[in-house]
């Protein structure tokens, strides 16, 4: 019957010119007006439309072990969050599909943003003007980048740029979450209590099928960019940090499987730890406790969320929290950085050091 | 939009006027061979076909194919908004040279001329290649057709037509990439039946489309989710309404799709319109 009358209706219009069919409301990218902090000419429609790929709200989220996560092999990725005793996790298989998710974890509201184009995955707060919001994909693409957009003001804001790029609250950057990266097999191990999203996301999708062939993998990239460094395979693994107007990008370790880096980096020392096996990358700037620099070690125990100790007899984990020891309870600063594909940071961050 | 091209064969000095309407919806997303059950993305394309074909004897013919497209999108988000692009515009010219090997059998060679804007925008933005009315790109189009009838019904024919696209590359795509749709192969097989009812000639006719395109190329790399296999039932009627006019509709459902990766995959297509014949050498009009 849909058909019927669509196809009644079209034949009517037979004749007409097209521009007589009325469309439906909604330019491509929203209201948001037409100024842009980034170059207009570089934003970019990435094909599938404004929601086209739907941002999920609180979904589904059970334990390991429950129906609905047979999607998820042992090598794949999964972001992870903490707030107090509570850690969810949420799969790159799901994260493909739908880039953005609106969650609420511990008193946290937060949106988990991953654009699979560019393998970045990072937290964003979801008060906006004392309002809670949840944010879209815009369908835009900025240096292949996504562009997630506002559901209170249609704001457009580049993920990599972190800030509000076109819109009321242009400039704006979002309260930002350190999401940890690991492999759901590591998951397993460190936080067996962890909650993960299901396949039960409301959508039909084929969460145990890569949506985009061989990208992860090959050097391609679907949309052009304006820097392209060939330091590194472009879809190499690092971890950037920036500080100020200084970035630097760490690659995981070619020999041995875990790692401990500390150098000085924008006038600060920063810790990078890095565990090939489990998919594992966190940094830190280094402080003093007691009037003492630390020196950190690693703990060879695997399956641990403790990774690192000190000479004060600290026990760190993968947040930068201490757990154990003297100064359990203090949290080491961690700079805005975030795993994501080389080329990524690359293109964002022409120049951009590398540590090897 | 290939299986639109190529008029049936006429006497010299024939000039065939095809105009149709073309209604081609996408709303079935696939991943791979399965359905996906999304009721979230629609891709329409509505095209006002003109085709023109000359006989220049009664071997040598040319056609002309002037397509005048409206490419939409429509999305409806998890929260129930609608956003809605479109792009219109001139599409490419098709030139068909076509070459009768004898009363059944017809070849031709001829190319697609990018004459439709392959940059158009929406709110400023540049709409991706398969949004666009135009490709930015010269094809290369081969075509043969054969048809005969059942001696045991004069009026019952069958027919069989074959067109392959070699695709060219779009090398001002987004500025300076390039942008090269996938080679497309079509066979078309039917037949179809003439009646006479109330002093009116019907002629219905049923065929089968099979589709092969391969996938896009974007700066020389594969580009993911385009290209796939598809096999059409299409049924349709054509109804004499004078000796020189016809008028036609004809309809394509799916039987069978396999896409690369995920994609919005065909649903429906119609097309209707009307066929004119005038003989230019004799003066008269006949059909």
């Amino acid at each position: 019957m849909k058909y019927l009358l669509k196809t009644t209706l079209l034949l009517v219009l037979v004749g007409c010119s097209p521009e007589d069919v009325p469309p439906p409301a909604g330019p491509i990218s929203g209201g948001s007006g037409s100024d842009w902090l980034i170059s207009k000419s570089q934003v970019l429609d990435g094909g599938p439309g404004k929601d086209g790929i739907p941002a999920l709200e609180d979904p589904e989220m059970l334990g390991i072990g429950s129906a609905g996560l047979e999607y998820l092999d042992d090598e794949d990725l999964v972001l992870v969050y903490k707030s107090g005793s509570e850690v969810k996790a949420y799969g790159h298989p799901v994260l493909d599909w739908h880039e953005v998710i609106n969650d609420k974890i511990g008193k946290d509201y937060v949106a988990i943003t991953y654009c699979p184009l560019t393998g970045t995955g990072m937290g964003w707060g979801r008060e906006i003007n004392s309002e809670i919001t949840t944010f879209g994909v815009s369908g835009l693409l900025y240096e292949t980048n996504l562009i997630p957009y506002d559901r209170l003001t249609d704001s457009n804001w580049s993920q990599m740029l972190n800030k509000c790029v076109n819109g009321s609250l242009s400039g704006r950057k979002p309260e930002f979450f350190n999401l940890i990266q690991m492999n759901y097999g590591a998951l397993r191990s460190i936080y067996p209590k962890a909650l993960v999203t299901t396949s039960n996301t409301g959508h039909n999708r084929s969460y145990n099928q890569y949506p985009y062939a061989q990208y992860k993998t090959n050097d391609n990239f679907l949309f052009p960019i304006s820097t392209k460094d060939q330091r590194l395979h472009p879809k190499e693994l690092v971890r950037g940090v920036q500080e100020n107007d200084s970035y630097i990008a760490f690659t995981f370790p070619l020999t041995e499987n875990r790692s401990v880096v500390v150098r000085e980096f924008a006038g600060e020392e920063i810790v990078v730890f890095a565990d090939k096996s489990t998919g594992i990358m966190v940094s830190f700037f280094n402080t003093e406790l007691e009037g003492t620099k630390l020196e950190f070690t690693l703990m060879n125990v695997e399956g641990s969320e403790l990774i690192l100790k000190d000479q004060l007899g600290n026990r760190w984990d993968l947040f930068g929290k201490a757990k154990q020891g003297p100064n359990i309870g203090h949290q080491l600063e961690v700079p805005y950085s975030y795993i994501g594909y080389w080329f990524s940071w690359a293109t964002f961050y022409p120049g951009i050091e590398l540590h090897e | 939009m290939s299986s639109n091209i190529g008029l049936p064969g006429a006497d010299q000095g024939t000039l065939q006027v095809n105009f149709n309407y073309d209604w081609n919806d996408l709303q079935d997303l696939r991943s791979e061979g399965t359905s996906l059950s999304d009721d979230s993305r629609q891709r329409e394309t509505h095209s006002l076909l003109l085709e023109l074909g000359y006989s220049f004897s009664s071997k040598f013919s040319v056609d002309l194919f002037v397509p005048v497209i409206r490419q939409e999108r429509t999305i409806i988000s998890p929260l129930g908004s609608i956003d809605f692009d479109k792009s219109e515009g001139l599409g490419d010219i098709v030139i068909l040279p076509k070459y009768a090997l004898s009363d059944k059998m017809i070849i031709g060679v001829g190319a697609k001329i990018p004459t439709g804007k392959a940059n158009k925008t929406s709110d400023g933005f540049t709409l991706n290649a398969d949004l666009q009315p135009g490709s930015g790109a010269v094809d290369g189009i081969l075509y043969f057709a054969y048809s005969d009838y059942f001696n045991s019904r004069k009026s019952l024919g069958y027919f069989g037509t074959a067109i392959f696209r070699n695709t060219g590359k779009n090398n001002s795509y987004l500025g300076s990439s390039t942008y090269q749709f996938g080679n497309e192969f079509q066979l078309i097989v039917g037949v179809a039946d003439r009646f006479v009812i109330s002093k009116f000639q019907v002629d219905p006719s049923l065929k089968l489309r099979y589709r092969k395109a391969g996938r896009d190329f974007f700066d020389d790399n594969e580009f993911p989710g385009s290209g796939g296999t598809f096999l059409f039932i299409n049924p349709g009627i054509s109804m004499v309404i004078s000796p020189s006019f016809s008028w036609q509709v004809n309809t394509s459902f799916p039987l069978h799709a396999f896409v690369n990766e995920t994609q919005l995959s065909p649903t429906i297509q119609i097309n209707t319109g009307f066929l004119f014949r005038v003989n230019l050498k004799q003066n008269k009009i006949g059909l």
